[in-house]
């Protein structure tokens, strides 16, 4: 299989081996496609690959730890379900092992998954990533650091080092490769005319792989190219359009965390008030018994 | 893309009209291709054609003249605009009882008038071909005929004077129009047929009445600028295979839209555009304007079709004939720095320097950037679009030659070059010392009373083509290096050697001069360099002719030596007797080693340049100060003994070392690390810089052999080959004994002097 980043992928090869990183970009761009890349490297190289998709566990901790188990049982070829990650991994000191956690922003910036997705979670993560010969790869949309953790209260998240690297997006020349490789017969103005398509548009894996799929089904035959490399752009965003669900959930998710945010500025505030209110009692008070003193009302 | 024969026949016209129908039609929309053919003729075959168009035109003419009265008839003209007929046929009309009746009647009334007029038309054609030609007879004929069966029986001085007008604008476009396009501007054009038209308007007057001359002027106007066709244009389309310009080459004023939608056609597909553009340049004159900005539009299309590539620079040069839509020289010239770059950074191989090279080609493209920004609005927005594609994809390009200059070389770059010569724009970071040479020879130069000879001479490998590269931003202001590298053995004689350096004297006078003598007798050759030379006038500066590699001219002297020895006189004696001109010979052989001719003899008050190893510490910093490296003191102190300086020693060890690093992505170099070097270089047979000594300066056995019992440590007696290797700094006295001055040089040959 060919590389979609052979430049970049070969060098996060090299980085990935001594020592633990944080991938962001953007979506649309191969960040999956990405790590699959990795993982065909990584097998002739002798390194065992352990993957999960944290979107799909962020609800399920104990689902994301099994799984991981039985990855590394897998390359064992271990029937022993007893041992945990680290037990197993201590069974092969030297044997270099790495982490791939696309979607870690699914657990990051977020008020709504497993509880047990806690500052422990991190400090597992921390011990595991601090093995010799075993590297952690966490991929998000933004640098690492720009994250916060909504457990018990907010943590930012420095105890977890990770190196980071930005996914740039798809050149010219990856676009164009990438498109060679799908073997599409097409003449070449209407490869260089979906070419820079793919290469304008937000999202350029993505679009590339549906573009791809319409002209292997010979979609809208009748039409010029250019009007339907236009119609497919707009099929394209309409089908990526979030659902409305989504939504809403996105939306509470963001109150709840300004709550969060802003509870103990509001629960300052209310301290402060009611010793404003106590204290302009009693002052009150002692004006009154200052002015009888004085003999004015 | 696959060629389309059907649609590309249309951008070129035939020479010969197919039939009278197309002969008929080019008078109209072709009068260029009709002005051709009728010069191929002759005044008898034009008479001969002429006649045989008349058949058709008559045909023509008569269908209009009854398809005009049917109309007349049909909408009942007489009956309503009775004052622009004859009052009899306005009353014979208005009694007929049906359509026919009335049409016969029309036909009856208006039938003489038409024959008569068509036939004078005809006669007038026919004397005009006669007498003018071919042209024009053919272009009165038809007007006269269409004239003739639109007319018919209009008596009315309005519509009379509105279409004579027609005729007669018509006539004028298609005589007059082109050839005066070609003449003068459009704008003057413009203004020549403003007044034609009214000195028309005054004639018509004078020949008729006011209204009628009026409407004579309006249609004139019409019929020249051929207005009529105008409405026609806007249902073609507008592409490079329909547009309305193939069918009407006498299309004066601009088509709305035309150009915007062609020149963004010429943007997606230059390939198709250069095809209709060169069609305009040949068959529409008239459309200069047009073909011109359709010519940015595809040198712009281009460009942005190819980014970062060199097909972009595969066109013919741009040419622009409208000298308001001609960039400037400044833009030009970098244009032309862009496509220079762009050649230079695809050559690289060396990341580090394809890197530079990247970063400059950036910094060109934004210069080309904004000198595009302030030219000509109506095409240099093109041409941004197009250099701003190129900065993206540069800065992606530049984007992953980082990356993969971290991957390959993560802890330094490799910028050690052991084997080519070093050259100033690229290796300014490892070129130390020779200052000292520098110095001495702007002293020798600018102080010498009777100019010498000068000689750079050193072993090989040692820098000396370096030294050269460098030698004018080393001298500075008031000296200019013209090189000339006789490396390749590429000169197979003298007089091709010399008519080469005539060649590049003459390239760089930048005047014309003229071609170089190959005549075989070299003092000739010779003359005709000086005569070149002679045209240097130096002013604040001197000009160094530099040959590199000078031995091979020595290997063509030996041809005939006796030649050789006039030649040498020659020179030394063009040399003494001016002091703009500087002879720098650079090799590894002393004059006095070259014999038949003998060198030295001629020129024997040559100044001599010893390029040796490099001093400690320029040896030092060039270990240390172009690479992100520690080096323990100790091993750089190994590194300077074990190669003495030798430059391209240096660098391979040095080259090794960052090799080393980057594998085992360490900063701290060890002992170690150059112990391994050293066995590597040590046991390879390409060390190219000992392999040569051993091959080419020990070539003689009993040099070989001499060397050999240095290396076995014996005493050698006194022999020519002994002081030969001492003369060129190959062996050192130590302890009252010879030995290599290299100990890497020994290390080597202990190992391959028997095998090599």
């Amino acid at each position: 299989m060919s590389l979609l980043r052979p430049v970049y992928t070969e060098y996060l090869f090299k980085q990935l081996q001594k020592q633990s990183i944080n991938v962001y970009g953007a979506a649309g761009q191969g960040r999956e496609r990405l790590l699959d890349d990795l993982k065909t490297l990584a097998t002739p190289a002798g390194i065992w690959v352990l993957s999960a998709d944290m979107k799909a566990y962020r609800h399920n901790y104990t689902g994301l730890i099994n799984d991981l188990n039985h990855q590394l049982s897998q390359q064992l070829a271990s029937t022993d379900t007893s041992l945990s990650l680290e037990q197993q991994l201590d069974q092969h000191p030297s044997q270099t092992v790495w982490i791939l956690l696309p979607n870690f922003d699914a657990i990051l910036n977020a008020t709504q998954l497993d509880k047990q997705f806690g500052i422990g979670f991190f400090n597992q993560l921390n011990a595991l990533k601090n093995r010799p010969h075993c590297y952690l790869l966490c991929m998000t949309e933004r640098p690492f650091q720009q994250y916060q953790l909504y457990a018990e209260q907010i943590h930012s998240l420095s105890p977890l080092d990770l190196k980071p690297f930005q996914l740039k997006p798809l050149t010219l020349e990856e676009c164009k490769h990438e498109l060679q490789r799908q073997d599409l017969r097409l003449q070449d103005k209407h490869f260089n005319a979906l070419l820079d398509c793919i290469h304008n548009h937000p999202t350029p894996y993505l679009f590339l792989g549906f573009a791809c799929d319409q002209i292997k089904v010979q979609a809208d035959q009748g039409k010029l190219f250019k009007d339907r490399l236009t119609r497919w752009q707009k099929q394209f965003t309409l089908q990526n359009k979030r659902s409305l669900f989504s939504g809403v959930d996105k939306c509470t998710n963001h109150l709840k965390i300004i709550i969060r945010h802003c509870k103990p500025l509001l629960l300052t505030l209310t301290g402060l008030a009611a010793v404003f209110t106590a204290v302009s009692g009693k002052a009150q008070l002692l004006l009154d018994f200052l002015m009888k003193l004085r003999g004015k009302p | 893309m696959p060629k389309n024969p059907m649609s590309d026949a249309v951008f070129t016209k035939p020479t010969i009209p197919k039939n009278s129908r197309q002969l008929l039609s080019w008078v109209i929309f072709e009068p260029i291709l009709l002005t051709q053919y009728s010069n191929t003729l002759s005044r008898k075959e034009g008479l001969w054609v002429l006649l045989k168009v008349y058949p058709l035109l008559v045909t023509c003419s008569c269908l209009l003249y009854l398809l005009s009265s049917a109309v007349v008839v049909g909408l009942d003209l007489p009956q309503l605009f009775p004052g622009q007929f004859k009052t009899e046929l306005v009353d014979q009309l208005s009694d007929r009882t049906s359509f026919f009746d009335g049409y016969a009647i029309f036909i009856k009334k208006t039938m003489l008038a038409f024959i008569i007029g068509f036939a004078g038309c005809l006669i007038l054609g026919f004397a005009g071909g006669l007498t003018r030609g071919f042209f024009f007879g053919i272009a009165l004929g038809l007007t006269g005929g269409v004239a003739s069966g639109l007319l018919g029986g209009v008596t009315s001085d309005l519509t009379f004077g509105l279409v004579i007008g027609i005729a007669f604008g018509l006539v004028g476009s298609l005589i007059f129009g082109l050839a005066g396009s070609l003449l003068f501007s459009l704008a003057e054009s413009f203004g020549v047929v403003l007044i034609l038209g009214f000195a028309g308007i005054l004639v018509w007057d004078l020949i008729w009445n006011l209204p009628s001359s009026l409407a004579w002027g309006l249609g004139f106007y019409i019929g020249y600028f051929r207005l009529l066709f105008y409405p026609f244009y806007y249902f073609f389309k507008m592409d490079f295979y329909h547009a309305p310009y193939f069918h009407d080459a006498a299309i004066w004023l601009p088509i709305w839209q035309a150009k915007t939608r062609l020149c963004a056609l010429a943007l997606d597909d230059p390939e198709t555009a250069i095809k209709f553009a060169g069609f305009l340049r040949i068959y529409r004159p008239l459309q200069t304007k047009l073909s011109d900005t359709v010519f940015h539009a595809i040198f712009a299309g281009t460009l942005l079709k190819n980014p970062v590539d060199m097909k972009a620079f595969e066109l013919p040069p741009l040419i622009i004939k409208n000298s308001s839509l001609r960039p400037s020289n400044d833009w030009y010239n970098k244009y032309k720095s862009v496509k220079n770059e762009f050649s230079n950074y695809i050559q690289h191989n060396n990341i580090h320097l394809k890197q530079q090279s990247c970063g400059q080609l950036i910094t060109e493209l934004n210069d080309f950037k904004e000198q595009t920004s302030i030219e000509n609005p109506s095409w240099r927005g093109y041409y941004l679009s197009a250099i701003e594609k190129w900065l993206r994809v540069a800065n992606e390009e530049l984007g992953q030659l980082e990356v993969q200059a971290k991957t390959l070389e993560p802890i330094t770059a490799n910028v050690y070059l052991s084997g080519d010569a070093l050259n100033p724009t690229q290796h300014k970071a490892i070129f130390f010392g020779r200052n000292d040479l520098k110095d001495q020879f702007a002293r020798s130069v600018l102080t010498a009373t009777q100019m010498p000879m000068f000689l750079i001479q050193g072993q090989r490998r040692t820098g000396k083509t370096s030294l050269l590269n460098f030698l004018e931003p080393l001298l500075g202001a008031g000296f200019e290096v013209l090189k000339q590298d006789l490396q390749d053995a590429q000169f197979d004689s003298i007089p091709h050697w010399l008519a080469d350096l005539q060649r590049g004297i003459s390239d760089y006078l930048i005047t014309p001069q003229p071609e170089p003598s190959h005549s075989d007798n070299w003092l000739h050759c010779w003359q005709a360099v000086q005569a070149c030379l002679s045209q240097f006038v130096g002013g604040q500066y001197r000009l160094i002719l530099a040959f590199d590699e000078y031995e091979a001219i020595h290997s063509l002297l030996q041809q005939d030596p006796i030649q050789g020895e006039r030649l040498l006189a020659a020179m030394r004696s063009y040399s003494q007797q001016q002091n703009k001109v500087v002879f720098l010979f650079v090799g590894a052989a002393l004059f006095s080693e070259l014999e038949q001719p003998n060198w030295s003899r001629y020129f024997v008050q040559v100044q001599r340049f010893r390029v040796d190893y490099l001093h400690h510490d320029d040896a030092i910093r060039l270990i240390t100060e172009p690479v992100n490296l520690s080096y323990p003191p100790a091993v750089c102190e190994r590194m300077f003994d074990l190669t003495q300086g030798h430059p391209a020693l240096l660098q391979l060890l040095c080259s090794k070392m960052v090799d080393i690093a980057n594998s085992e992505n360490r900063k701290a170099m060890q002992a170690a690390d150059l112990d391994a070097v050293v066995r590597a270089v040590s046991t390879e047979r390409e060390t190219l810089a000992i392999l040569i000594f051993w091959r080419d300066f020990c070539a003689d056995p009993a040099c070989k052999q001499t060397v050999k019992q240095l290396l076995n440590g014996e005493r050698v007696a006194p022999n020519p080959h002994l002081y030969r290797l001492e003369e060129h700094g190959f062996i050192v006295e130590k302890e009252g004994r010879w030995q290599l001055r290299v100990p890497l040089f020994e290390m080597w040959l202990q190992r391959f002097a028997d095998r090599v």
